[in-house]
């Protein structure tokens, strides 16, 4: 009697003990915070809001491009060991201590991968026709991240190569674990990888934002394609994606230089207006942490590597070109004093948010104008240039000088293949404006070189501070130099990027190779 | 043998008896007395305790009853065997009457009382060799007819049988029979016979506490073997930091689990390990027990090894503190009143190592003659003092005298700051106090058979140590049972209290990695003002500090923290004996707490006036606090508080339930085999929710009404700011757990214990919740053994212990990505329209998310010689820590390049040892000596990634692989230049005075120091008595740690600075180097020239220059107490009266020179931080 009792009690305590382990469960599925989870579309537009880095590579790109020397005065230091390294093209050691750093860098751009892939993961466990837009904008920002990924970490885009460059992961899936091992593949696999999400995404994307300027509506979304296509090397698509963009009408997207010209450069009136969010011209912003609004502003902050006066008397903002001088002809006035280094167009704000008021610690930030409707016309002109349409490429540069120039110039062929056909080839110490080229594939020397010389000399001054010069010195294969300028002057050159210099893919993180990717290749000293 | 004590309490009280209304019929003849128990027991279910010696054995019992009550029955056959009997819980118990008329002829008097000075009720007296006797009263009183020198037996169960001479007037002290028997393990959930229990444990009595310390934790310092107690801060309501046989996680709290009656306390918010010292305003509300009043414990029990903490299993890896409150005693009513008085010492500079005004001023001459100090950059400056002061009033006409505050001239110059040369403020005398804290308890307690009760309140008033730091804090308790049937009881316990404390207003500390500091803003407390600011300064003048005019005294009175707490508990227990030897009991218990932090910041504070200091257009230009609109091209800066002050308040609510449910088996068989099983299952709930508000423009002076410029709100969306915050979590977990327990006659134990535990806490993953933790115990008794016998009295007991356990715990609070973790954000954006509101990703998803867990091996000797005169515990232990959390370098192809997750590993091993003795005991005066001793090594075994320089060289160290969990290093010094600069080696190998990088993740160069926690602790206590008399001198040691001093050196000081005497050896003239290691004074010009020379400055509060060992031996506890005699109280309604001085905390004994009066366990981390003062204490204590 007694051990049926006892059998009959041990089953009942087997049998709650069954009930309530599962109805514990539920008890414990309460979330431990204010985490959220995603339930609806609403929630996955909030997710996306999250898919734009909050690091962005111009800073970086600045400092390794020609648009940066070493300028000598007792007063002026780098403002960190970072800015010195990326100077010097020296592998980057610091990690974490500075926003612009190329792990902030990696992990930021590969944190939208996961974002991305959280949306589609959740997505595909719903009725997909519902999130159409969301599958758009996530399949788009993660296109975009492996692009701009690769133009810090990989060599650029050269058909005749790419199968045998490295690429970087491209990863489709969440990561469920630490420590899971990726393969970095080859670059035109890479590319293929963005090429194909982009396929993917430019239908599905939407224009219905909250905030559309910081999210890829469908024109920046045909700027970001046309950028890729023409780094990608298929100048078809590349001019197809552009005049989506653009439009038939360009003019009507053109920024009004003159009237931000007319602006104070003190203080951050300028940068307020350059990427506003009701400027037609900007087709998507991005606000990241960086300090390049103070490197490559009006401060005494990391003056020793900055836009000095040398590289712009002969190079960029007092550089002569086809127009005349080119700080007369163009509504692009530029600030400098003489206490400081810099040289700068007050394109990009220096914004500090507080994370302790009354402490003074907060995180720098500057929004960026990612794409915009000259630098898209500067991307089609050189890809009809580089299908040897010239007038087409010569009217979309005078579309962008009838407003950016000060009362309209416009350009003939002639006066271009004068110009840059009159010029020497730059050399450190004799500096013009006219670097030599070396592609894998042929430039005519009369008519073509001329005009991609005009576009890289435009590019340059339209894009400066912002990152892209380094990519067009890439892409050209220009030969570029470490140079030491006391007092307006060269007074050494101490180092050369040759065309085919290993550097010009910047090294990995070294806590990412520590963990076991495969590093970028060095030439050991 | 508890039940058996409770049932003899009752013979007493012959009339409150009832027996089972139960009738039976019997015809027995000529049977033994055992046989007609045995057939009452048969008919009626109730079982008989009784002493066979009761009965002669030829007594023969005849009786013939039909439906007889057992009553009647057993009347019939006991009274005329001068027997007499009770009933309780089903069990009769039988024993002898004694005859009471014995009474009418006394002549000797006498009290019988128990070890702890309680009367036992019950207790039998007899003359040796006769049959006159008595039986000690209510109040273990008791009168005898006999003459004086006859020899008595005294005889109580479970105490010790004494033969003694008696005379009139007598006390007789009954000990407990051995320490071993009859004791009991609590362990919260559960109590376990000592004898049976296998786990290594320490138990402190509340006659341990130490009177004028309102926070019962800081008690435990050195009362039990492995556990430390560091007070990082003395200040009340701060946690010290307790380690359990030291630390058991790597970036856990390794804080042990508190259990007060059964219930696990929960801090109401959750402050790390390492913020306990950080001073920052959160650390008042640390401590868990703040509202526990010292007079209401009974004892702590500390549970140690796995196999005691395993019942909690996946909570304790860092074991586990149980405390018991105390409860009435049937029987036995009474009021109490303790009054404790404390006053404390005001610091004295003669113990501090800091330059009088005399030799400051001249540094400051120095540094004005090197460029420092003068006219305009001292005016236009940040902060000044003296000098400021001085240039000040030159500058300012005073109409109404028509002349200038200060004449310029070098005569009226040279009179003032020779003033001021002479003015050896004394700090510590303007700020502190020896105001008298005071602390009133009042206890009820009482009971009969049915029910007992405890009732106590208590008011602690303390007017402060230091300005702006009163408590007062009122707490009450009540704990009641009732037995509702003789199975069934319900025990209720509720405690509330309240506190209100005052603190100097602080914001929170942070690092500045790049020049190598930690720093606070705004730091107004009094101790480390007095330490570090300098003696030239008047106390009554205003000098400036960010930009606005600065006093201290006044600064205290507008600028402070009010703090409102209140605690309480509810819980309810009720437990049901079906049969004797099953009891089931479920307990529910609910928490609630309240806290409320007012930064109150008054208008006229230096905090509110330096957001509106724009006294010159330098000024203006500098002053950050200002704020310039960043639309208007023009714009100047404006303040954004132009009236009134600031009100920060932050709330923090928790509400916790608690349930169980538990079952107790236990049987022996064959009185042999004692088995023992319990099982049950909880589950816990906590919702804890944080507000913060930041009320801006509160006119305090002006009717308390909020005037606010809208600017405010603009700047705080332009910078991202916000003005409230919310902050709710809400923990969950379910646990299931079972004990088994088997001994063959007490003399081999064995013993396991499952627990399988779930919580929400590491995410939704339903794979990561669960964890299974176990322990497998054995014991050997071997005094029980035959054998032993021979070895007694010289060795009186001997017991060896083994244990093997896993048990765990949920690791730090901020993993928790079993899932990954998305959180809603506002992204930055520049201007106002256009931001947007969305969600990230904080941390991705890791599946293999586990708790952090232990093994343990734990060996322990109990042994007690000479009559247990001596008894010595001995435990040894080694343990493994796996799965701990830790930093791991990934690809960082999911977007974290570094992540925490379970890869990190430690290991630990120690020793601990106790000895008391009672070396001396006579009549009138004893002696008796505790001494314990615990050792206690870790060492990280894993780590995956690095930590940053920073990390390593600050106060409260941190780890890397190969070293102990907090270990300090320092940046080795490599002496001066022949400029007087200090250099450092550095990570690349080069030996510089400025580029040095906090940052540096190559730390191999740094030198290792030691570890920040000691890794010897214990102490010694004698405890002398002389009839009422007791003095107690109580030392507690630690030993093997190292400590960062504090940092004094800067690249540049102003005329606010302190300096030590260091400095009267500083670096001069060249050559200077080969004489000394303190850096020159930089001049304004070495300084501008040069600014990574303040790196060097930094690094030399950093390097191996500045670390002392952490060794010293406290003179912790000095106390006479006198018990009043009994029969000086007679007369008067009082029963117990005793009067205790005692002094706290007096001096080191020993302590490293280097320390220089900087106290070895205090981080002078400013804030709220305080040291805990040496103090007297007036203890009264007062019974009815």
């Amino acid at each position: 009697m007694k051990s049926i009792k006892k059998y009959i009690g041990v089953s009942i305590v087997g049998i709650a003990f069954t009930c309530i382990v599962s109805s514990c469960d539920k008890y414990l599925d309460t979330l431990p915070d204010n985490r959220t989870e995603l339930h609806n579309a609403s929630d996955v537009s909030k997710l996306l809001v999250s898919a734009y880095s909050t690091s962005y590579p111009a800073y970086l790109a600045e400092m390794e491009s020609d648009n940066t020397d070493d300028n000598i005065d007792d007063n002026w230091t780098a403002v960190d060991r970072f800015q010195r390294q990326a100077y010097e093209w020296d592998d980057i050691t610091e990690t974490t201590s500075d926003d612009d750093t190329p792990q902030k860098l990696w992990s930021n751009y590969y944190m939208v991968f996961s974002t991305a892939n959280t949306a589609l993961e959740f997505i595909n466990t719903q009725d997909t026709t519902q999130y159409e837009p969301q599958i758009g904008e996530a399949l788009i920002t993660r296109a975009y991240a492996g692009f701009m990924l690769s133009t810090v970490f990989c060599n650029a885009y050269d058909a005749t190569t790419a199968s045998a460059q490295l690429g970087l992961p491209y990863p489709t899936k969440t990561e469920t674990s630490p420590g899971s091992k990726y393969e970095r593949g080859t670059l035109d696999q890479l590319y293929q990888k963005i090429a194909a999400d982009i396929e993917k995404a430019i239908p599905l994307i939407s224009d219905n934002y909250d905030q559309p300027k910081y999210h890829f509506t469908r024109t920046a979304a045909y700027a970001f394609a046309a950028r890729f296509y023409l780094y990608y090397q298929k100048y078809d698509k590349a001019i197809a994606y552009a005049t989506k963009a653009l439009g038939s009408n360009p003019d009507n997207k053109l920024r009004d230089w003159a009237a931000w010209d007319a602006l104070t450069e003190n203080d951050q009136i300028r940068p307020n207006a350059y990427t506003a969010s009701n400027v037609a011209s900007n087709f998507l912003l991005i606000t990241a942490n960086t300090v390049i609004g103070a490197v490559c502003g009006p401060y005494e902050v990391g003056c020793k590597y900055t836009h000095g006066v040398a590289v712009a008397r002969s190079e960029t903002l007092m550089s002569n070109g086809p127009w005349g001088s080119s700080s007369s002809a163009f509504n692009y006035g530029y600030f400098y004093n003489p206490s400081l280094a810099q040289y700068c167009v007050r394109k990009l704000g220096y914004y500090f948010e507080y994370t302790d008021h009354t402490d003074n610690v907060g995180i720098v930030h500057s929004t960026f104008s990612a794409f915009n409707a000259e630098e898209t016309l500067l991307c089609r002109a050189e890809a009809y240039a580089l299908q040897q349409k010239y007038t087409l490429a010569l009217n979309d540069i005078n579309a962008i000088l009838s407003k950016f120039s000060v009362g309209g110039i416009s350009l003939s062929m002639a006066g271009i293949q004068n110009f840059y056909g009159s010029i020497n080839y730059y050399t450190p110490t004799s500096p013009t404006v006219k670097k030599q080229f070396h592609t894998s594939f042929a430039i005519e020397s009369t008519t073509e070189e001329p005009l991609l010389q005009c576009i890289m000399h435009l590019r340059r001054l339209l894009t400066l501070h912002e990152g892209l010069r380094w990519q067009d010195i890439k892409r050209y294969g220009m030969v570029i130099y470490r140079r030491q300028i006391t007092n307006g002057v060269v007074t050494a050159v101490t180092d050369t990027l040759s065309a085919n210099d290993p550097r010009r893919a910047i090294q990995l993180p070294q806590d990412v190779i520590a963990a076991g990717m495969q590093e970028n290749p060095r030439i050991t000293k | 043998m508890r039940l058996l004590l409770g049932l003899l309490f009752f013979t007493m009280s012959l009339s409150l008896w009832a027996l089972p209304k139960k009738t039976l019929t019997l015809d027995l003849k000529d049977v033994s007395v055992e046989t007609f128990l045995n057939e009452v027991k048969k008919q009626t279910g109730v079982n008989f305790l009784y002493n066979a010696q009761s009965f002669q054995e030829d007594d023969k019992v005849t009786i013939k009853a039909a439906n007889e009550s057992l009553d009647v029955i057993l009347k019939q056959v006991f009274d005329s065997r001068g027997l007499t009997y009770k009933e309780e819980n089903g069990v009769i118990a039988i024993r002898k009457k004694v005859d009471l008329s014995y009474h009418s002829a006394k002549s000797i008097e006498g009290v019988v009382l128990d070890e702890q000075g309680q009367p036992i009720i019950g207790a039998s007296i007899l003359v040796k060799g006769t049959s006159i006797g008595a039986i000690s009263d209510i109040d273990g009183k008791f009168s005898l007819n006999t003459t004086v020198g006859k020899t008595l037996i005294v005889s109580f169960i479970g105490f010790e049988r004494q033969e003694i001479k008696a005379r009139s007037g007598m006390t007789i002290t009954m000990k407990s029979t051995a320490q071993n028997v009859g004791e009991v393990v609590v362990t919260g959930m559960s109590k376990i016979d000592k004898r049976l229990f296998t786990g290594a444990t320490d138990k402190v009595n509340a006659d341990a506490l130490i009177d004028g310390l309102p926070d019962v934790s800081r008690s435990l310092e050195g009362r039990a073997a492995g556990v430390s107690v560091q007070n990082v801060s003395g200040t009340f309501g701060t946690a010290p930091k307790i380690r359990v046989r030291g630390a058991t996680s790597i970036y856990g709290s390794s804080k042990p689990l508190w259990v007060v009656d059964g219930v696990i306390m929960e801090d109401v918010t959750n402050v790390s390990a390492d913020d306990l010292s950080s001073g920052d305003a959160e650390t008042l509300i640390s401590s868990a027990i703040a509202g526990l009043n010292p007079d209401d414990i009974e004892s702590f029990q500390i549970l140690k090894d796995g196999s005691a903490t395993s019942i909690y299993g996946a909570r304790a890896m860092a074991g586990v503190i149980v405390v018991t409150t105390k409860k009435g005693k049937s029987g036995q009513n009474h009021i109490n009143y303790t009054g404790e008085f404390t006053s404390r010492l005001i610091p004295s500079y003669r113990n501090f190592n800091i330059l009088n005004s005399q030799d400051q001023m001249s540094i400051y001459e120095e540094m004005k003659e090197k460029g420092w100090l003068n006219l305009s950059d001292v005016l236009n400056g940040k902060d000044y003092g003296v000098y400021g002061k001085m240039y000040e009033m030159i500058n300012t006409y005073d109409t109404t005298t028509g002349q200038f505050e200060l004449a310029n001239t070098e005569e009226a110059q040279t009179q003032y700051l020779q003033n001021a040369e002479m003015r050896n403020t004394n700090w510590f005398s303007k700020l502190f106090s020896t105001d008298i804290m005071q602390t009133h308890s009042v206890s009820l307690s009482g009971g009969t058979e049915k029910a007992n009760y405890y009732v106590s309140m208590s008011a602690m008033v303390d007017p402060g140590w230091y300005k702006s730091s009163n408590v007062n804090r009122y707490t009450a308790n009540m704990n009641a049972t009732y037995h509702i049937f003789d199975n069934l009881s319900l025990n209720m316990i509720s405690s509330a209290s309240y506190r209100k404390q005052k603190a100097p207003g602080t914001l929170s500390q942070d690092v500045d990695v790049v020049n190598g500091k930690v720093k606070r803003d705004f730091d107004i407390n009094p101790y480390s003002f007095a330490l570090n600011s300098s003696r030239a300064l008047d106390a009554n003048t205003y000098y400036v500090a960010n930009y606005a005019s600065f006093n201290e005294l006044h600064e205290l009175e507008t600028n402070y923290i009010d703090l409102n707490v209140v605690d309480t508990k509810f819980q309810a227990e009720l437990s049901w004996k079906p049969i004797p030897e099953l009891e089931l009991s479920v307990l529910g218990a609910l928490k609630y707490a309240t806290t409320s932090q007012e930064h109150k910041i008054l208008d006229d504070s230096n905090e509110a006036e330096a957001y509106r200091a724009m006294g010159t257009g330098t000024i203006r230009d500098n002053n950050s606090l200002l704020y310039t609109d960043p639309d208007n091209a023009y714009a100047l800066p404006i303040s954004i508080l132009p009236e009134g002050g600031i009100y920060q308040r932050t709330d923090n609510r928790m509400l916790g339930y608690d349930f169980r449910a538990t079952a107790n088996w236990s049987h022996t068989f064959n009185k042999k085999h004692i088995v023992n099983l319990f099982g049950g299952m909880e589950t816990n709930r906590t919702d804890r929710s944080q507000t913060w508000f930041n009320g801006w423009g509160l006119q305090y002076s002006t009717g308390e009404t909020p005037f606010y410029v809208y600017q405010f709100f603009k700047k705080s969306i332009e910078e991202g700011n916000d003005y409230y915050s919310i902050n709710n979590t809400n923990e969950r977990s379910a646990a299931f757990f079972a004990n088994a327990t088997y001994s063959y006659k007490g003399k081999y134990t064995l013993n396991g214990t499952v627990r399988y535990e779930g919580t929400n806490k590491l995410g939704k993953s339903r794979s990561a919740r669960w964890l299974p933790t176990w322990n497998i115990s054995g014991a050997w008794n071997v005094h029980e053994e035959d054998f032993f016998k021979a070895l007694q009295p010289i060795m009186s007991s001997l017991s060896l212990k083994a244990s093997y356990s896993l048990t765990a715990d949920r690791g730090p609070d901020n993993v928790t990505n079993s899932t990954v973790i998305m959180k809603a954000y506002n992204p930055y954006r520049v201007f106002s329209k256009d931001k947007e509101t969305g969600e990230y990703i904080q941390y991705l998803e890791n599946k293999n998310l586990t708790y952090e867990k232990k093994h343990e091996l734990n060996i322990g000797v109990d042994a007690g010689f000479l009559n247990n005169r001596i008894d010595a515990t001995f435990d040894w232990y080694r343990r493994n820590n796996y799965d701990l959390i830790g930093p791991v370098n990934t690809e960082g192809v999911g977007g974290q390049v570094v992540e925490y997750a379970n890869m990190a590993s430690m290991k630990s091993h120690g020793e601990e040892l106790s000895i008391s003795t009672k070396n001396i005991k006579t009549k009138d005066f004893g002696w008796t000596t505790d001494f314990i001793f615990s050792h206690n090594k870790n060492e990280v075994t894993k780590l995956l990634a690095q930590s940053e320089t920073m990390d390593l060289i600050k106060g409260a160290g941190f780890t890397k692989k190969g070293y102990p969990v907090r270990s300090l290093f320092s940046i080795p010094f490599k002496g001066l230049t022949s400029q007087g600069y200090p250099t450092f080696l550095t990570e690349t190998g080069e030996v510089t005075s400025s580029d040095i990088n906090f940052q540096s993740l190559n730390t191999d160069y740094l030198k290792y120091e030691g570890p920040t926690d000691p890794t010897i602790t214990g102490s010694l206590g004698n405890i002398f008595t002389y009839k009422g008399f007791r003095l107690n001198v109580y030392v507690t040691y630690s030993f093997g740690n190292k400590v960062r001093l504090d940092p004094k050196y800067s690249p540049y000081y102003n005329d606010l600075t302190s300096m030590t005497k260091d400095f009267k050896n500083r670096w001069e003239v060249p050559g200077d180097e080969t004489k000394t290691d303190v850096p020159v004074i930089l001049s304004y010009r070495e300084y501008k020239a040069n600014k990574e020379l303040s790196y060097g400055y930094g690094a030399y509060n950093y390097s191996d220059m500045r670390v002392a060992k952490g060794d010293f031996i406290r003179m912790k506890e000095i106390s006479l107490g006198y018990d009043f005699p009994k029969a000086l109280l007679k007369g008067s309604h009082l029963t117990n009266m005793s009067l205790q001085l005692q002094a706290t905390n007096l001096f080191l004994l020993y302590a490293d020179s280097k320390l220089n009066g900087q106290d070895p366990e205090f981080f002078n981390s400013g804030g709220v931080a305080a040291p805990v003062p040496k103090q007297f204490t007036l203890t009264l204590r007062v019974g009815l």
